[in-house]
C-alpha cells in the first residue's frame, strides 16, 4: 500500500447507464519547486499517471504533473457496460505503482 | 511617421486600461473569450510591430515557435514556456473558441488546492467524441497541470480535479476532439495565497 487510495462509485448499474466514479490517493505530489528549512531544493516526487481499465480496456488516463493538488483528487465518468472490474492504477515517477480494484455489477 | 506612432500610442493604451474591451477585430466577445493580458511589445520591431495584443495576435504568436522565439519576454514567469506549451499542445494551430467549459472558484484563498471541472459539449460516441483535455496555466512554473486522455467509453466529457496555481492567472483548457479539431475555454482566478513559489 504505498499509496493508500479511495475510490467512490457505485456497486450496480443498469447497462448503458453512465456511472460517476471518484478517486482520492494520499501523495503528498511535491513539486520540485520547494526548499527545506535548510535551502536545499526538495526534489520533486509526484504521481504521473492514473489509468482505469474496465475489463481490461482502458476507458479513462490521465497523466498528473506538479500543477496537480497534493493527495489528486480526480472524478470522471464511464459507460457501464458488463459486469466486471474496474482496475485503478497510480504510477509515481520511480515507477512505483498502487492498484486497486472494484466490481461492478450490471444489471 | 509621427501620425503612425500616435496611432499606435493610443492603442497602447487603450489596450492597457480595457485589455478585455477589445478582443480583436472579427471575433465575437463573451465571457469565455479567452484574451491574453495587454501587454506593449518592447521596442520599436520595424514598422508592423504593435504595442498591443489581440486575442489573434497572441494565437499566432504561439502556432509559430519562430515568432515565439523573436518576442521579448512579458512580465509573466516564463511566458516562453507557456507559448511553446500551448504551440506544441495545439500543434501551432489556433483553437476554437467553445465547447471547452472551465469551472473555477473566480477567488482562491489559497493556491495550493483550487477545485477545477471541466465540461466539454460532445456526444461521445465512437465517431465523435473528446480524446483529449489539456489544462494549461500561464503562470504556473509548469505550464501544463493536467491532462486528460477519454474515449466513448467515458460517456460524457466531465472531469473534475484540484490543482496548484503559483499565482493570479488565466487558466487555459484545450479539447481535442476525435476529429482533429481543437476546442478551448478558460477561467481567471485569483490566487490569494500561491503555491509553488515559497524560497524562491
Amino acid at each position: 500500500m504505498s499509496f493508500p487510495a479511495r475510490i467512490v462509485m457505485p456497486d450496480k448499474a443498469r447497462k448503458g447507464e453512465i456511472i460517476e466514479i471518484r478517486t482520492l490517493v494520499q501523495h503528498a505530489m511535491e513539486p520540485g519547486y520547494r526548499r527545506d528549512n535548510s535551502g536545499k531544493a526538495v526534489p520533486r516526487d509526484i504521481i504521473t499517471t492514473l489509468g482505469v481499465t474496465y475489463e481490461g480496456v482502458e476507458v479513462f488516463r490521465c497523466d498528473l504533473q506538479p500543477g496537480t493538488a497534493a493527495n489528486p483528487y480526480i472524478a470522471f465518468s464511464t459507460v457501464a457496460t458488463t459486469t466486471g472490474d474496474l482496475l485503478f492504477t497510480w504510477t509515481d515517477m520511480a515507477g512505483k505503482s498502487q492498484v486497486e480494484r472494484r466490481k461492478l455489477t450490471v444489471t | 511617421m509621427s501620425q503612425r506612432q500616435n496611432g499606435r500610442a493610443q492603442r497602447g493604451m487603450r489596450g492597457a486600461f480595457s485589455p478585455l474591451a477589445h478582443p480583436g477585430p472579427g471575433l465575437r466577445a463573451g465571457p469565455q473569450i479567452w484574451v491574453p493580458r495587454s501587454e506593449p511589445l518592447g521596442g520599436d520591431q520595424g514598422g508592423g510591430a504593435r504595442l498591443s495584443w489581440s486575442r489573434r495576435d497572441a494565437l499566432v504568436v504561439a502556432g509559430t515557435l519562430l515568432a515565439a522565439s523573436a518576442l521579448p519576454a512579458a512580465a509573466a514567469t516564463d511566458p516562453s514556456d507557456f507559448k511553446a506549451v500551448f504551440a506544441e499542445t495545439t500543434r501551432g494551430t489556433t483553437p476554437q473558441i467553445g465547447r471547452v467549459k472551465l469551472t473555477m472558484p473566480e477567488l482562491a484563498e489559497n493556491g495550493n488546492s483550487v477545485s477545477m471541472l471541466l465540461e466539454v459539449q460532445s456526444p461521445m460516441t465512437a465517431t465523435d467524441h473528446v480524446k483529449t483535455i489539456s489544462v494549461l496555466a500561464e503562470k504556473n512554473p509548469t505550464t501544463m497541470i493536467f491532462r486528460v486522455h477519454l474515449g466513448p467509453r467515458s460517456g460524457r466529457a466531465r472531469v473534475a480535479t484540484n490543482v496548484r496555481l503559483a499565482d493570479t492567472q488565466r487558466v487555459v483548457a484545450i479539447a481535442e476532439m476525435s476529429d482533429g479539431s481543437l476546442w478551448m475555454g478558460d477561467a481567471r482566478v485569483l490566487v490569494t495565497l500561491a503555491a509553488c513559489i515559497d524560497g524562491g
